[in-house]
């Protein structure tokens, strides 16, 4: 009986990340609650320098753009690619950039459209609504908790340039948020690892893929790893994960090579620094974690406990695997059960009280009652 | 009348007694453990602490002048009618390769390199050979163009006909033009066109100016 309610449960949550037991899976379900998507709105004009024509018609470029991010702190700091969140060419500029492109394109006025790109990039400015105003920027990190979807505004705390480290730290006005670790160390080449990012910006959910490192470079005096195998659009800004679910890189762009390249931990380790950020993890995280490793060491019992700690922490993201480790046989110290032992455990006890004081009142009154008689019979 | 030795003893009295403690202390120990276990809502900031995006204040700037217009042509076809003898009704001239350039200030260049319009009157071609240039300034409007002032020139006309070169003068210096045509732009092409004087000006873009990449 307990076996088919088990295969029920699996056929009920199929899709959570514990469907399978392999390394890049286990990585990615310890890091996966803390991936966020980051949505940034990006609004302006493009002006060509050498002419003076302005692009965008009277209400400007409207262009969003969605990467990944991972949770660092709790406090509400994420980091991200910082391409995705810059405001130059390689940055937002270069979104509204393409837009005027496209747009010329129609007209008539574009020949080879990653040419026409360069000459943006090189003679153009994207901005406000005067030569004196910068491009609005419009920052969201969304991400998948308890209540549904969270979506909070964003700031940007620090980057580097998208060419020299290409990496952000993002800050939202939300606490307790599930988080990963950094590695601060650069993983050997070989070393396999998980890129995590969104397979669908509908329902935010995170999907996954195992590689391993193919090399390491250096650009403009930063780290970056390389690693087989291209990216999709959402996991641009997402997280790179060694086997233990650490961070070891911030998924950046696609090489010449068709490698993907991303920015090395260390570089964002650099940047937190001397910031006053906290990267040490909460109570919820360590549950959680320990509720993935025991759940990937066949101990289902004490990974729903794990998960049960995490829950009362506040993870948000550890209902779903709880559900898969009782899918998987785990067992639960029911609440139900124990509230109901707990009154019949009152029950009985009231009872007991009554019979209890119903016989020392019965034995006073036997007691009293021949002394009476012999009064009579006398 | 009870039967004092049916009554309880003492020792049951004290056993029960202690059974409804031990079972009214284990209903505690549960209550506790249930109130343990019962899931929690997570830690998380009020919502009032939870500041949600606001929507970006609008703004705009005045439009510049077409994306369509602005670039370099050459015209493909002239069709105009033009009174080339003052003593005889105006004749429709063809013709094509004239050059314009329409920057986005509003200004402008027309270039004429030995371009002709022909025509035949009585059997006999006419034409009108020009060179030189002309500046000028143009705004756009629901579908028309006008040609506002033109700030210089040193276009050259000539006449010929049958019987060789007429004449032969400059247009007309600096001045106020509002010379105003009907004004179509699709990708590459462009069609400027005037009712009163069966004028037609078929235009294709050239990768001189304004073409990106």
């Amino acid at each position: 009986m307990r076996a088919a309610l088990a295969v029920v449960a699996l056929v009920l949550f199929p899709a959570t990340a514990f469907a399978q037991s392999s390394d890049d899976t286990r990585a990615a379900a310890t890091a996966r609650p803390a991936v966020v998507l980051v949505t940034v709105g990006w609004h302006g004009w493009v002006r060509d320098t050498r002419t003076g024509e302005v692009f965008g018609g009277r209400t400007g470029y409207d262009v969003a753009v969605t990467c990944a991010g991972t949770v660092i702190s709790a406090d509400g700091y994420v980091a991200t690619a910082s391409h995705c969140v810059h405001t130059g060419p390689l940055g937002g500029a270069g979104a509204l950039f393409a837009a005027a492109v496209a747009e010329l394109k129609k007209a008539g006025r574009v020949g080879d459209e990653g040419k026409a790109a360069a000459q943006f990039a090189d003679h153009g400015v994207a901005e406000g609504a005067s030569p004196d105003r910068p491009l609005d920027r419009d920052i969201r990190v969304e991400r998948r908790d308890r209540d549904g979807r969270d979506v909070a505004p964003a700031t940007v705390v620090d980057l580097t340039a998208p060419d020299a480290g290409d990496v952000a730290v993002l800050k939202v006005e939300r606490t307790g948020l599930p988080t990963v670790a950094i590695r601060p160390d650069a993983p050997e080449v070989g070393t396999e690892v998980t890129v995590l990012g969104h397979s669908s910006t509908e329902d935010l959910e995170v999907d996954h893929r195992g590689g391993a490192i193919a090399g390491r470079r250096e650009q403009n005096g930063k780290p970056y790893l390389e690693f087989a195998g291209t990216i999709t659009r959402g996991q641009s800004g997402g997280p790179v994960v060694d086997g233990t679910g650490a961070l070891v890189g911030v998924v950046g762009r696609v090489s010449a090579e068709s490698h993907t390249v991303a920015a090395s931990a260390s570089t964002l380790a650099d940047l937190v620094r001397g910031k006053g950020i906290q990267l040490v993890p909460g109570p919820g995280d360590l549950a959680y974690r320990t509720g993935v490793e025991r759940y990937f060491a066949d101990d289902y019992d004490g990974a729903v406990e794990s998960f049960d700690a995490a829950l009362a922490a506040g993870h948000p993201r550890a209902a779903e695997y709880r559900e898969s480790a009782l899918g998987r046989g785990g067992a639960a110290t029911s609440p139900g059960t124990l509230g109901l032992l707990a009154v019949l455990c009152g029950c009985l006890g009231l009872a007991g009280l009554a019979g209890a004081v119903g016989m020392v009142v019965e034995r006073s009154r036997a007691g009293r009652k021949p002394a009476l008689v012999s009064t009579v019979d006398d | 009348m009870t039967d004092p030795s049916r009554l309880p003893g003492k020792p049951t009295v004290l056993i029960v007694l202690l059974t409804a403690l031990c079972a009214l202390a284990g209903t505690v120990l549960l209550t506790a453990a249930t109130v343990r276990h019962l899931p929690r809502r997570p830690a998380a900031a009020q919502e009032g602490d939870r500041p949600s995006p606001t929507p970006r204040s609008s703004s705009t700037r005045e439009p510049g002048p077409p994306l369509c217009v602005i670039g370099s042509w050459q015209v493909a076809e002239d069709t105009v009618k033009i009174k080339f003898y003052t003593d005889a009704d105006a004749t429709t001239f063809t013709g094509s390769g004239r050059l314009f350039e329409f920057r986005p200030d509003g200004t402008g260049t027309e270039k004429h390199d030995n371009h002709v319009l022909k025509s035949t009157f009585e059997g006999n071609e006419i034409r009108i050979v020009s060179n030189g240039a002309q500046d000028f300034t143009w705004t756009t409007k629901d579908g028309t163009i006008t040609y506002l002032t033109r700030t210089s020139s040193t276009l050259v006309y000539s006449y010929y006909d049958q019987r060789g070169l007429l004449d032969s003068h400059p247009a007309a210096g600096p001045g106020d033009l509002y010379d105003t045509n009907d004004f179509t732009c699709e990708r590459g092409r462009a069609v400027e066109s005037r009712r009163d004087v069966e004028y037609r000006s078929v235009w294709n873009r050239t990768t001189a100016y304004g073409v990106y990449g």
